[in-house]
């Protein structure tokens, strides 16, 4: 039943957003707009600074990712359309789920088209460790759209949202990122893979815990 | 307990029972100590003026809301995902989604309801509300009373015991607004509960079995039977 429930939010997300493609157009957009920016000031950048700049694509991640998410929420909120899933007979953690998959699905898109834009724009070299970097764009994804699918739930009552929901998702985010530019910049590389133990850990440990927390959570939080 | 003697205390059982409820926000009281049953086969007009508390009770009521305190009982038992099930909503928003056709929101409402044939359901459906030929419309694009037929017909897809109805007809013309009137009739007829919220006088005096009526909080008149 919880799989089933799962599926049928799911796929109404997938339905909107390959109708609208609201959220797809807005990130690739906004992220294209700004590597362009970016692509003006890398030539009298030095070498080192150059080799920092496959860290530079997850700024572009997390705010296209922000930016997707707000756009998610509005179709929720639209005429109450959430509150017809929080009406309905399954435990509604289902909701969070489904819109965190969603999401991820939409965010791994983008990223599908803005990684290759990044390193034509950019001039970069395809990542070293493809397999790794993959990996790790996996587990960032999935912890940024969980944290903020979380936080966007919960705002969405307040009319404060806007302002609430990046005042805390960034700092929250801070050390998801700080593991994911990390890793980036050794696998893109390959020099370091060896010293991002810890790294790593963070980066499923932010999955685990914005996976597990919110979903026992949810009911309570949106309840209000 | 017997089979007969079991299915008796279900049939007696209050559908919806509030007791002590209080609702508060910030400093502000927006329920204070609402006692209220709904009985099988009623039908109840919740009348109060603007900012009264309606709409809050009745959010309350569908287990949208938490009470700051007392209970909620739903056929007995507090408000869980399987009891959710019994209660239908129609509300000011129609809690429908804009991009989606009229097909496609009352489908998607079926398949969380995990109605059986839930196709068949919303052809019926979409035909009862006469939006058969409007089905594939893009539910944004509708006015604002074939968007309240959608809704309507939302919330009767699963056919609830407990019908909870904030300004149903609001946006309907005369013709609908009859045909929504025969179909709750029905379903009280068929032993479910409803209650709802309008402003017009007549309609309340038409078609209550009983009024309850809320001021600043406070249910005045009606609430426990």
């Amino acid at each position: 039943m919880y799989l089933r429930s799962l599926w049928v939010l799911t796929s109404k997300d997938l339905a909107v957003e390959f109708r609208t493609k609201t959220l797809f157009v807005s990130a690739v957009t906004f992220a294209f707009l700004l590597l362009v920016l970016l692509g003006f000031s890398v030539s009298g950048w030095s070498m080192y600074e150059v080799h920092s700049l496959p860290s530079v694509l997850w700024v572009l991640i997390f705010i296209a990712g922000y930016l997707g998410l707000n756009r998610q929420d509005d179709k929720e909120r639209w005429d109450g359309a959430l509150l017809g899933a929080l009406m309905a007979p399954m435990d509604r953690s289902v909701i969070f789920y489904a819109r965190v998959l969603s999401n991820t699905l939409f965010m791994l898109l983008v990223e599908l088209v803005l990684v290759p834009m990044f390193m034509l724009v950019l001039r970069q070299s395809v990542p070293q460790v493809p397999m790794l970097f993959i990996l790790a764009t996996l587990l960032c994804t999935l912890s940024f759209m969980a944290l903020g699918t979380f936080l966007t739930s919960v705002a969405s009552a307040s009319n404060l949202r806007e302002i609430v929901v990046p005042i805390l998702l960034f700092p929250l985010a801070i050390p998801l990122f700080l593991a994911v530019q990390t890793i980036t910049q050794a696998v893109w590389y390959a020099s370091g893979l060896g010293l991002l133990t810890a790294w790593w850990a963070v980066l499923g440990g932010y999955a685990v815990l914005f996976l597990v927390l919110p979903g026992l959570l949810f009911e309570i939080l949106v309840e209000v | 307990m017997s089979n007969y003697r079991c299915a008796r205390i279900v049939a007696n059982m209050s559908l919806l029972t509030l007791r002590n409820v209080c609702k508060e926000v910030g400093h502000r009281m927006l329920l204070s100590d609402v006692n209220f049953s709904l009985e099988r086969g009623e039908m109840i007009g919740l009348q109060g003026l603007n900012g009264s508390g309606k709409t809050t009770l009745l959010r309350v009521m569908a287990g949208l809301s938490r009470p700051t305190q007392g209970t909620i009982e739903v056929l007995g038992q507090p408000i869980t995902a399987s009891v959710r099930k019994t209660i239908g909503v129609v509300f000011q928003e129609s809690m429908l989604y804009g991009d989606l056709t009229v097909r496609e929101n009352l489908l998607y409402y079926a398949k969380l309801y995990h109605l059986t044939n839930p196709q068949d359901h919303v052809d019926l459906w979409l035909e009862k509300v006469h939006l058969s030929l409007d089905a594939d419309e893009i539910t944004k694009t509708l006015s604002k009373g074939m968007r309240q037929r959608v809704s309507i017909a939302r919330a009767l897809l699963p056919k609830p015991q407990i019908l909870l109805l904030d300004e149903p007809f609001d946006g309907l013309d005369a013709r609908h607004t009859l045909l929504a009137e025969s179909w709750f009739d029905g379903l009280v007829n068929e032993g479910s509960g409803v209650i709802f919220v309008s402003h017009d006088e007549n309609q309340v005096i038409k078609l209550a079995t009983r009024r309850v009526t809320i001021d600043g909080g406070y249910l005045l008149q009606g609430g426990l039977t």
